[in-house]
């Protein structure tokens, strides 16, 4: 027996199901389809130079000792990649971590590491457990995009921190958490996405000691930090305030996004409602997943295969940083990063790249309007982010000519 | 003794949000880390059998997603999933339930995360959800963190009693109809064709959606089939549908199977909770699929489980005392224990675990912590002599503790 239509009102299934929309949780029912999904759909159209995407590279991934790595990992631990694991992680790879964390300062147990489903679950877990309706959330600005996404749904205040060519003003840190109930702060110290800035030493110093005197709780989301193709590393926050920071790495930037495999070392307290949350979520991430890249780790793959990551973009972020002071307006001015994936310009007060895009469209080239970067609206209207990781230099160069002309023509 | 159990943690340095302080650590996590011990045979988890697992034919498959696909499965992709996986589940789902398309389809970090989109997206604090009376504590994990309420429909051989459901209904105007309709976790139950029509029409009758965990249907060892809700129910029912029993559970894939103009806010949830599934994992599962590994995979599970159901259910008639009643499933990896009403499972389970046995007891399945003298005992991970060895060692306390 079969019944595809099963009401008596004579309305046919599809048509009542329309009505689930009215069932939709408030926090849900609230979410509209994504601007930026929509400009990054246009920006994949065929012939289109896009800037605008946040994507590594396709031939940075490690295709080639792939079949390699995984004839390893299942020789080493057999069955136990596809059986369940624990919620905080395959223990393999937490181990690993724990020594892979220690080269950045961030000296935990391997305990002391869990591993997520890629960043956005840490920053999802974390906001689900820390943020009631109306809480204070202090972020940068501009931010990162999906960190708003993921802390949206929780209902925060968000709280703009100053910014300046060296990311966050500590002064203005300083302030905002004198002023109290702050329920998080959240930084990418380096190469931020989106502005590509980094925050220098001596400010890395400043915050954390405004979060250890106001016993504020900071997240250090650092994805991008293997990604540097000048200078020299930094100290994380972490390694200054570890009681009061939740380090944050991910796999995505060197073994693979597409594995979403993300790491974290959290206070104690936050650590544990971070597994409980993550347990109702999805179990656990990956254990196949997670036992390629602690391979990866362990048997010095990530060490061949980063200075081929970083060769490939070094000669990118040069040509578009070239590009830039060869074709740009000299009303622009703009980021100057030594790694991670991303390019901020500013233009004139007045100009709208978000009005533009259509127009670059036109000429075949994608960049991110800069406004969405940002929480509070109608901020960062004359701004853009530039992605240079996943297009090849003289697309960069072709790409950037054309929006200079576009940028002198908007702002003459 | 249970550490952890009840647990509640610490509030002092940071404020947790006000709605997370009242979750507990999940008991059957600490059950498991206690039945792990050396030496003890457990039939708490809900593991499928390693040795069962199709290494060779994964390890083929994976060989394929490099050589073919290369860089693409390594790469982000879309929150919905990858659209080869997709189309193929789509088609699979027109073949065995329903008319099924693409956009139908959406891949989930297995059922539970399926489970957890469910509650984000459709339950607001105080929102009430008819449950079977006991259910699966995973989907009561979820949604607690969501502050639901739920409304409880016992259960006889056939199911969900739907008199019952409809009495819920009126009373507590639910948002969801949450059930697992073959070889419930935990009972082992299957709901009746008869049942499934009826619930169906309530459903329709009152507007909600029947959320179906089907997470074991693809295993019946006895029995005839039963239509699967969603093909009886169309868009009336989000199938919520898992590889971690058929394929493997340590790649966390699973789909859901909803209607259309429902679909888009799923994926939207999606994408602020992980982006997407794991791609790696989506190309190999499509892989293994499309070469045809996974009907053979499935007839070698149903035949090891039966077995081992048969041997745990023989056992239990040979050895435990008079007055404990049990299911005797026709599919998926658990029965479920009636001990008289007296006893306490709980209470049992050091014992148990002293003399190298573990089983989960009942508490946790059921909403109001009711259910003291009822335990869970899975028969897919233990070996044919383990399952001897932990039923006798089980009947034995059973015994003692009449």
């Amino acid at each position: 027996m079969s019944i595809s239509i099963v009401t008596g009102d004579g309305k046919r299934s599809s048509e009542r199901a329309e009505a689930f929309g009215d069932r939709l949780a408030s926090r849900t029912a609230g979410m509209k389809a994504s601007v930026l999904r929509e400009i990054l759909k246009v920006a994949s159209q065929p012939g289109v130079i896009s800037l605008a995407g946040g994507l590594p590279a396709p031939e940075s991934f490690p295709v080639d000792f792939m079949p390699e790595l995984i004839a390893k990992v299942l020789k080493k631990y057999g069955p136990a990649v596809f059986q369940y694991g624990p919620t905080e992680g395959f223990p393999p790879f937490r181990e690993i971590l724990a020594g892979y964390l220690a080269e950045r300062g961030v000296k935990a147990t391997a305990d002391e590491v869990i591993v997520t489903t890629g960043s956005q679950q840490m920053l999802d877990t974390l906001g689900k457990v820390l943020i009631s309706p109306g809480d204070k959330v202090a972020v940068e600005s501009p931010t990162y995009l999906g960190a708003l996404a993921a802390f949206n749904p929780y209902q925060p205040n968000y709280v703009a921190i100053d910014s300046d060519d060296d990311g966050v003003i500590p002064e203005s840190l300083e302030e905002i958490l004198a002023a109290g109930s702050v329920k998080f702060v959240y930084l990418i110290p380096n190469f931020q996405n989106p502005s590509g800035r980094t925050i220098p030493a001596d400010r890395r110093k400043a915050i954390a000691k405004s979060v250890i005197r106001y016993n504020a709780l900071l997240i250090e989301d650092d994805p991008y930090r293997a990604l540097r193709y000048e200078g020299n590393h930094l100290p994380t926050i972490w390694s200054m305030a570890p009681d009061n920071v939740v380090h944050a790495g991910t796999m995505s930037k060197v073994l693979s996004p597409g594995l979403r495999l993300g790491f974290s070392v959290a206070p104690a307290l936050i650590r544990r409602w971070m597994v409980l949350a993550k347990q109702g979520i999805d179990l656990h991430t990956s254990s196949f997943d997670q036992a390629l890249a602690a391979e990866y780790i362990a048997e010095g793959y990530l060490e061949r295969h980063l200075p081929r990551i970083v060769d490939l973009y070094r000669p990118r972020l040069r040509a578009m940083l070239d590009s830039l002071e060869e074709f740009f307006p000299d009303s622009f001015s703009w980021s100057k990063p030594q790694g991670g994936m991303f390019v901020w310009a500013t233009g004139p007060e007045g100009l709208d790249t978000d009005k533009l895009y259509a127009k670059a469209i036109e000429r075949k080239v994608a960049y991110v309007p800069g406004q969405y970067f940002f929480s509070s609206p109608g901020v960062g209207k004359n701004t853009m982010r530039l992605n240079f990781s996943n297009v090849g230099e003289e697309a960069i160069k072709t790409g950037i000519k054309t929006l200079a002309w576009l940028m002198a023509e908007a702002s003459s | 003794m249970l550490v952890g159990q009840n647990e509640k943690v610490q509030t002092e340095q940071w404020k947790i949000a006000t709605h997370v302080v009242e979750l507990e650590s999940s008991i059957i996590r600490e059950i498991l880390k206690i039945s792990s011990q050396p030496g003890v045979i457990s039939f708490a988890g809900g593991l499928p059998a390693p040795e069962l697992f199709p290494m060779e034919e994964l390890r083929e498959a994976m060989e394929i997603v490099v050589t073919k696909h290369g860089a693409p499965a390594f790469q982000y992709t879309l929150s919905r999933g990858i659209p080869q996986l997709r189309e193929l589940l789509a088609e699979r789902a027109t073949a065995y339930d329903t008319a099924t398309s693409v956009d139908n389809i959406l891949i989930t970090a297995g059922a539970q995360q399926a489970i957890e989109l469910v509650a984000r997206a459709f339950i607001d604090r105080g929102d009430y959800i008819i449950t079977e009376y006991p259910t699966y504590v995973g989907a009561l994990q979820a949604f607690n963190y969501y502050q639901a309420k739920y409304a409880t429909v016992e259960m006889d051989a056939e199911g969900m009693i739907p008199e019952r459901a409809e009495e819920k209904i009126l009373k507590y105007e639910p948002k969801l109809i949450y059930t697992v309709s073959n070889f419930q976790n935990p009972t082992g139950i299957t709901m009746s064709e008869n049942r499934r029509v009826k619930l169906i029409e309530l459903a329709a009758r009152h507007n909600i959606p029947i959320i179906d965990d089907n997470s074991y249907g693809d295993i019946r060892f006895a029995g005839q089939p039963v239509p699967s809700l969603k093909s009886l129910g169309g868009d009336r029912v989000i199938a919520l549908r898992s590889f971690s029993k058929i394929i493997a559970p340590g790649l966390r894939l699973g789909w859901m199977n909803g209607p259309e103009s429902i679909m888009g806010y799923f994926e939207r949830v999606k994408q602020c909770t992980d982006l997407h599934t794991n791609t790696l994992c989506q190309y190999l599962i499509y892989e293994f699929i499309s070469a045809g590994k996974l009907e053979a995979h499935i007839a070698r599970i149903i035949k090891d489980y039966r077995a081992k159901r048969d041997l745990m259910v023989q056992t239990m008639r040979d050895n435990f005392p008079e007055g404990i009643r049990w299911t005797e499933p026709e599919g998926g990896l658990f029965l479920w224990v009636e001990l008289p009403e007296h006893m306490s499972a709980k209470e049992l389970l050091p014992k148990a675990v002293a003399m190298k046995v573990a089983y989960v007891y009942g508490e946790p399945f059921f909403p109001d912590g009711q259910g003291q003298n009822t335990l869970r005992l899975n028969f897919s991970n233990a070996t044919h002599d383990n399952i001897v060895e932990g039923i006798t060692r089980l009947a034995e306390l059973l015994k003692e503790n009449m």
